[in-house]
């Protein structure tokens, strides 16, 4: 029997658990996996839990990325980072504090983000550049276009140079215009702010109203007369109000649209972000 | 011994036996339709002259029409409420203009859908804001949006 338990013993000691499943190192191994699979909340705070017992430039990064994948700029920007030089992925988290400075439509900040960070590896100072540039159009700062082009290379100048045509010339619709044409011909201000149908019903109403006023002074039926008069005439006011604020929402519409191309073609240049291949 | 035993064991039992018979119940289900359209607040507490006088001809025309007729208006603020709220926040040659051009354009059946984002509850939504012509009030929604 008592052979047995000792070699019973023996047994679990030879097999029990060798490794420490909360070692850092396995901290660290577990956040990778979690960050390769897409899992970045829980890659960061794996990452979280490695570093407050040990330091790894490359943890940190990966940190601040997986809050960025996940578009929590906030946590990015809060994240505490060693603004030294020494931090090996210094220009790096920079340059994510600038993008996430820019998604959250922080232009102010950004500007003083931008002026004080020394960018020491060259691409990530022409994409820091290049999202400058892009600033102005987001706040329809006005620039030279030399300036606002300067950064591209010869694949992105020609859509640059149209965004920079579309905010020099937004097909923007006169408020003052839309007025004087509703003025003239009931409805007409709308359809020039592009609301046909409006339009249209704008000339309807007023018309048929005006018809019956007409039609009820001919037959000598006053009080309809005047009623209907009355009637064609609001319609008429109305709708000279009505057209100028389809003007202005027609513009406000061409500046939402332009920045929305701006934001997708962003997008679709992950915002100048470089590829960082930490799987494989 | 084995008496109080039992009869502790009878406590619990009946105190955890079965509750939920009333679910085998009959019924009373109401087949009435939820119209939220009729909570409508009538007051006309808080209004200025024009405010009073705006409210008092909305809350007619909620009384003798809109209640009756149904939750027809295809915005959301519905035209009655457009007009309310105009009051509130404008002059009353200003609101009357606004309501007008409202009116119009609720007549408009066509492409509502390319014009106006939806609101969540399935109208068009078309707030007092866009038209009061002041600098900076145009806060523009694209249409494929969804207002909550």
């Amino acid at each position: 029997m008592k052979i047995i338990s000792i070699l019973f013993f023996c047994y679990s000691l030879s097999l029990a658990q060798s490794q420490l499943f909360n070692s850092p190192q396995e901290v660290k191994k577990f956040a990778d996996y979690l960050y390769c699979e897409s899992d970045y909340l829980r890659a960061a705070e794996e990452y979280q839990r490695f570093l407050r017992t040990d330091k790894n430039d490359t943890v940190i990064f990966k940190s601040v990325l997986s809050y960025y994948m996940m578009d929590r700029f906030s946590d990015v920007l809060n994240f505490p980072v060693s603004s030294t030089k020494s931090f090996v992925f210094y220009d790096d988290t920079q340059f994510l504090k600038l993008i996430s400075l820019f998604r959250l439509n922080m232009f102010d900040e950004f500007d003083i983000e931008a002026s004080l960070i020394k960018m020491s590896r060259s691409k990530l100072k022409t994409n820091t550049e290049k999202l400058i540039r892009f600033t102005f159009f987001m706040r329809d700062s006005i620039a030279s276009k030399g300036f606002l082009v300067s950064p591209f290379d010869e694949n992105e100048k020609t859509t640059i140079e149209n965004f920079y045509e579309r905010q020099q010339n937004p097909q923007h619709r006169s408020p003052l215009l839309a007025a004087v044409f509703s003025s003239i011909i009931p409805g007409s201000g709308k359809v020039y702010a592009d609301k046909l149908g409006d339009g249209i019903f704008a000339f309807l109403t007023t018309g048929v109203f005006a018809f019956l006023a007409y039609d009820n002074f001919k037959a000598d039926h006053k009080f309809r007369g005047w009623f209907f008069s009355g009637l064609a005439g609001l319609f008429y006011a109305g709708n000279i109000y009505g057209s100028v604020a389809a003007a202005q929402i027609f513009n406000a519409g061409v500046q939402f649209n332009f920045q929305n191309d701006i934001q997708i073609y962003l997008t679709k240049k992950k915002h100048y972000l470089p590829e960082y291949d930490f799987c494989n | 011994m084995v008496k109080l035993f039992f009869l502790l064991l009878f406590f619990p039992v009946v105190l955890l036996a079965q509750t939920d018979w009333q679910k085998w119940e009959k019924k009373d289900v109401s087949y009435q339709r939820i119209a939220p359209f009729l909570e409508r607040d009538y007051s006309l507490s808080g209004e200025d002259v024009f405010g009073s006088v705006t409210k008092l001809f909305i809350n007619t025309y909620w009384v003798l029409f809109s209640n009756l007729d149904g939750d027809n208006c295809p915005f959301n603020p519905t035209c009655s409420s457009f007009l309310h709220q105009a009051a509130k926040r404008t002059n009353p040659v200003k609101a009357v203009l606004m309501f007008t051009d409202r009116f119009t354009r609720d007549m408009n059946p066509f492409s509502r859908r390319d014009n106006y984002p939806l609101h969540l509850t399935g109208k068009f939504y078309d707030p007092v804001e866009l038209y009061l012509l002041e600098e900076n009030s145009v806060h523009y929604l694209s249409p494929s949006h969804m207002v909550q």
